[in-house]
């Protein structure tokens, strides 16, 4: 027996030395294992948030709001789920680095996967109505109620023909008084607008119009959407 | 002895992990491979290089239940040999010397510490290339230095390197290449 063949044994008997038992290293996999598939089901729920504050999005009216197509793209990412995404992400690359034989694979590889498999979840998410509950509930949170006003108010535009607000009185299928993100108080005339019957518009709700000022606190309405940011009154 | 001898790494390993006496024959399997890789990588007096093995040793014996057959022990050994000199290098007490060629002494040193070198003799009748490309060598920065090590002197597959260091393959690909080219501008700047 070598010097320190010799050494390294007795350093082993003497400090009592024991070898890590194998349900620890189990454990530590599943461990790794499991925050890994929480991970990408966080992702895949980030993802149908993105979609569902994209597919919000009135596209067509875009040109309404930024006259160069570009910054109306711009202003419209949803930032706030794009970083959880991202972070999860970045999260998901490491983690997975972390198992058996996961740096055997190149990030490129690991963050392909984990996107494509989230985006298939996060589609099935979004299929299920689940972000309009979810976002309903974030809205009771005030830093996020403070971004998605943000989002909303952009679509607060009386002056370029797009008008936001929460219904405050429905007079008939003539008018209805709105309260603008702003606090101004408008009587919207819906007596041309195509379709107002078929709407199910409710006192508390949040309507988009698009149409013109008439005059000071007066908008012809010529289309109504319903936002898909939830329909609760949430200012 | 014998029968130990002929008994692959999987099966000592397996053994070792139920009964502690077949941990030493892993110890000498791997003592002056590993003696051999350390001092190439820093060049550290014996017993630094001792208390350094004893830490692989160590951490081999706590985390035997920890290897999966699957996986080849020489790369998992050389793992844990590169863990322990990554955080050995960490510790800002330590003040290791690459091998420095203009060392005589270390040059007998990694004469003792080879045995398994047989060209090493016929390698320093070259001494002027051999010296440049080992002070070049010793030059470059650790990362670049090690996976050259790993690949021309410890003769290790790139899958294998992929295994040490824990990078893909393509990883390690690049970053030999990269070393490769390191190499060559130092050489080229020693020359001149």
């Amino acid at each position: 027996m070598s010097k320190i063949t010799n050494r390294i044994l007795k350093t082993i008997s003497v400090g009592k030395i024991e070898k890590i038992p194998r349900w620890k290293f189990i454990f530590k996999r599943i461990l790794i294992w499991m925050t890994l598939f929480v991970a990408i089901i966080l992702a895949a729920f980030a993802i149908s948030m993105i979609i569902f504050q994209l597919v919000d999005v009135e596209w067509d009216l875009l040109h309404k709001i930024a006259p160069n197509p570009f910054f109306g793209v711009f202003k419209m990412v949803p930032y706030f789920w794009l970083i959880v995404a991202s972070l999860l992400f970045i999260f998901v690359y490491f983690d997975f680095r972390n198992t058996k034989g996961g740096y055997r694979y190149s990030g490129l590889i690991v963050i392909g996967a984990s996107l494509l498999i989230s985006l298939l979840i996060g589609i099935c998410i979004y299929s299920l109505k689940t972000p309009e509950n979810a976002n309903n509930l974030f809205l009771r949170i005030p830093v996020y109620k403070q971004l998605h006003m943000g989002r909303e108010m952009m679509w607060n535009m009386p002056e370029k023909g797009i008008l936001a607000g929460t219904v405050l009185k429905i007079n008939g299928d003539k008018a209805l008084i709105l309260e603008d993100f702003n606090d101004r108080v408008w009587t919207v005339d819906i007596s041309q607008t195509k379709g107002v019957k078929e709407m199910k518009i409710l006192v508390g709700i949040k309507i988009r119009v698009i149409g013109v000022i008439e005059g000071p606190g007066k908008f012809i309405a010529e289309g109504i959407r319903f936002p898909k940011g939830g329909m609760v009154n949430w200012k | 002895m014998e029968d130990i001898k002929s008994k692959t790494d999987q099966e000592l390993v397996a053994l070792a992990a139920k009964d502690d006496k077949y941990f030493e024959y892993i110890i000498e399997r791997y003592e002056q491979k590993l003696s051999r890789y350390i001092f190439r990588i820093y060049s550290l007096n014996s017993e630094s290089i001792e208390d350094l093995l004893q830490e692989v040793f160590i951490k081999l014996y706590q985390n035997l239940n920890d290897f999966d057959a699957q996986y080849s022990f020489s790369s998992w050994i050389y793992r844990i040999t590169h863990n322990v000199l990554v955080s050995h290098l960490r510790k800002p007490e330590e003040t290791n010397s690459p091998i420095s060629i203009d060392d005589d002494e270390s040059v007998k040193k990694m004469i003792d510490f080879l045995p398994a070198d047989t060209d090493l003799q016929e390698e320093l009748e070259k001494k002027d290339l051999s010296l440049m490309i080992k002070k070049a060598l010793a030059e470059i920065p650790g990362k670049y230095r090690e996976v050259l090590i790993l690949y021309y002197f410890e003769e290790k597959s790139y899958k294998e390197i992929s295994d040490i260091l824990r990078r893909s393959v393509d990883s390690v690909s690049v970053l030999i290449n990269r070393a490769k080219t390191k190499l060559k501008d130092r050489l080229i700047l020693l020359n001149q």
